[in-house]
């Protein structure tokens, strides 16, 4: 399938960003419960992010079989003696202020709210594979009916333990989304919220390459190393490298539409570059983090890679301050983040597809999540894009649905996101929650022409998440 | 043919030449135990100087048969608390007893952790730590514990402690939800205190070394 300009519009327009969550296998081979790692899924505590670093490998309980060999210097085998296997489900119903027009996702036409049994179901293998080997794995199916690959990681780790006391962390991986095998919740994939309507406005704020990939929704394989240093007192300060190279790979790239299926964007030339550098200090109950993340993607406007190309490079900045009172059991954790990318429309403009020679977006985001007990929270977080107007990216001439076309050709779009977290057990929550646009595409009133209001998006939803 | 201490002997003969450069040269430092590596220092750290939250213990400079003891008790469930059920019961059940006796040698041959500065409650803590409450039924921690805090027998080593974690196990101990063989003589000692007389003795505990 070959996308046509308009189609790539829309894919730069859109962003498809897929939740995914903590996973019970890890607390079977851990013993440990949920909590451990996570305050509310995904976000990760720093033993969650040690284990990440470790590559998933640290187990506790007795379930590796040792298959003794009989042949001297043959390789080691051990097996887990039950398979990391965990299924995760999401439902979720919607009501959009708009009402139906407003319901992106599902074109609109269902006039009673947008229901989703399932939103999402994921089926995992993820866990210790060796001694050192360990994945993050799964598939998705989703409200289009098929399964696709979700995010994902299989990686590589070992450590070392310096004279000073000092600990390095070293591993390699392959992944099919960018910041995936990142460990902190401020980067596109995994920040907040961690969950949304498949129908959610949320999903169609105009967003850089680096967020449009989330959930591996673009149709690149990355190979990268990563490295961590964790030294001081109580190895209480952490830096973390991590480099990727990601190409286009076949098997992926359609996130949750389809499994071998079409792309939103074409495929890379040669490979796109990623660098990540992120700085963590653990204080007791604090713990805090800034990063910044580049990626520099050029990549074919249709799924032919034919011809010139454009080229998307973003920089982001981000940090996490993080609180957990174990014994009085509440946390809190912030996120701040904000990318800058620069849209570099060097293709051959194909017929009706004429965007500026260069443009630019920028997104950004603060939010916050409080937890109590492990089982009620609270979370509000505001959010904002803003760019170069561009009426071939965000007016009519893409083509898009009318609740999704910019008068004035301009990406700016802000407003919060609200939400109660009610977790009846650590691995079934169930998420009231509310977003609020105070500007959608460039206006807060009429802002596609037609008397849409950015408040017509303001979307309510009753999410319901499940993991076994 | 030669007998076999006389082929030896130039061997010998290096080995005895040879002791003094060896002995003169750096040691190199010994490496921890692969379960500590693989598991203790997620929490503890490494050298168990510095855990990563107030609540988990200390474990540099512990004593190693307190330690072994502890965590056969984690393994077979008698030592139960909250916390030590959430994340030492998983950990323990991966332990052989040669695990437990490298873990434990490993810690308790790290140096002691460095002490806390004192703050505006270390004197009073000093009070009660030397001289109990007698008006309370309070005896003296000394008693047990040791003047130095460094430990005794069944009774661990508390100098240089996480306050947070003292704090916490007093409260397990006067709510009775800590389990353990000894936990009945801290219970009958913890129910005579108030929450503030123990971040008392706590803030006094962490400054000594």
């Amino acid at each position: 399938m070959i996308l046509t300009a308009p189609a790539l519009a829309l894919a730069t327009l859109f962003a498809f960003v897929t939740p995914a969550h903590a996973i019970p296998s890890f607390a079977r081979q851990t013993g440990w419960s949920c909590s451990v790692c996570h305050t509310i899924y995904p976000q990760l505590t720093p033993i969650g992010r040690l284990f990440k670093l470790e590559g998933y490998t640290t187990a506790n309980l007795a379930g590796m079989q040792e298959l003794k060999q009989k042949i001297r210097r043959m390789a080691p085998l051990e097996l887990n003696r039950v398979p990391p296997l965990s299924v995760m489900i999401q439902a979720s119903a919607a009501w959009i202020q708009g009402g139906d027009a407003n319901q992106f996702g599902s074109g609109g036409t269902t006039g009673q709210g947008a229901v989703e049994f399932p939103e999402q179901v994921s089926f995992f293998y993820a866990g210790r594979v060796t001694r050192n080997i360990g994945t993050f794995f799964h598939v998705t199916y989703t409200h289009t009916g098929a399964f696709g690959m979700d995010d994902s990681d299989i990686r590589w780790a070992e450590h070392q333990t310096e004279p000073d006391g000092s600990t390095l962390i070293y591993g390699a991986e392959i992944n099919n989304t960018p910041t995936e095998p990142d460990l902190w919740n401020s980067v596109p994939d995994w920040n907040w919220p961690f969950a949304t309507s498949n129908y959610s406005p949320l999903r169609d704020i105009p967003a850089t390459y680096i967020q449009q990939a989330a959930g591996a929704s673009e149709p690149i394989a990355g190979l990268g190393g990563y490295l961590a240093y964790l030294f001081g007192p109580g190895e209480s300060h952490w830096l973390y490298l991590e480099a990727d190279v990601y190409r286009s790979a076949v098997g992926i790239g359609s996130g949750t539409d389809q499994f071998f299926g079409a792309a939103t964007l074409g495929p890379t030339r040669n490979v796109a570059p990623y660098l990540r550098v992120a700085y963590e200090q653990n204080d007791e109950e604090w713990n805090w983090e800034v990063g910044a993340l580049g990626m520099d993607a050029t990549i074919y406007p249709t799924t032919a890679a034919i011809g010139s190309t454009d080229r998307f490079l973003d920089f982001g900045l981000d940090g996490q301050v993080q609180y957990l009172d174990l014994t009085g059991n509440q946390s809190f954790t912030a996120h701040v983040s904000w990318i800058h990318e620069t849209e570099d429309w060097q293709a051959d403009p194909a017929v009706g597809f004429k965007p500026n020679p260069v443009d630019t977006l920028d997104t950004a985001s603060i939010n916050g999540q409080y937890l109590v007990n492990r089982r009620y929270g609270a979370g509000l977080g505001y959010f904002w894009a803003w760019g170069t107007p561009d009426p071939a990216l965000y007016g009519a001439a893409t083509g898009n649905p009318a609740a999704l076309v910019s008068a004035n050709g301009s990406p700016d779009t802000n407003g919060l996101t609200l939400e109660l977290n009610y977790l009846e057990a650590q691995n079934a929550e169930f998420t009231l929650q509310y977003s609020a646009f105070n500007k959608y595409l460039g206006a807060s009133s009429n802002y596609n022409g037609q008397g849409q209001s950015a408040s017509n998006n303001n979307i309510l939803t009753l999410l319901m998440w499940l993991a076994f | 043919m030669q007998r076999p201490l006389l082929q030896l002997a130039p061997l010998l003969l290096l080995l005895f030449t040879a002791a003094p450069i060896t002995s003169a040269a750096p040691r190199t430092p010994p490496k921890p135990p692969a379960r500590v590596m693989t598991s203790c220092y997620m929490c503890h750290s490494t050298h168990g100087d510095d855990p990563r939250f107030g609540y988990i213990p200390r474990l540099a400079h512990q004593s190693e048969s307190y330690i072994v003891e502890q965590l056969k008790a984690f393994r077979d469930g008698s030592r139960s608390d909250p916390p030590g059920e959430m994340y030492m019961w998983p950990v323990s059940q991966a332990l052989s007893n040669r695990d437990i006796d490298l873990v434990a040698d490993w810690y308790a041959s790290q140096p002691p952790p460095p002490p806390q500065p004192a703050g505006p409650l270390t004197q009073a803590g000093s009070r009660i730590f030397h001289d109990g409450i007698l008006k309370q039924d309070v005896p003296a921690c000394m008693s047990c514990h040791g003047p130095e805090a460094a430990g005794n027998g069944i009774f661990p080593r508390l100098a240089g402690q996480n306050v947070e974690y003292l704090i916490e196990q007093l409260r397990f101990f006067k709510s009775g939800v800590r389990h353990d063989k000894n936990a009945d003589i801290m219970h009958s000692i913890a129910i005579h205190l108030t929450d503030h007389e123990m971040r008392e003795v706590a803030e006094y505990l962490t400054t000594l070394h």
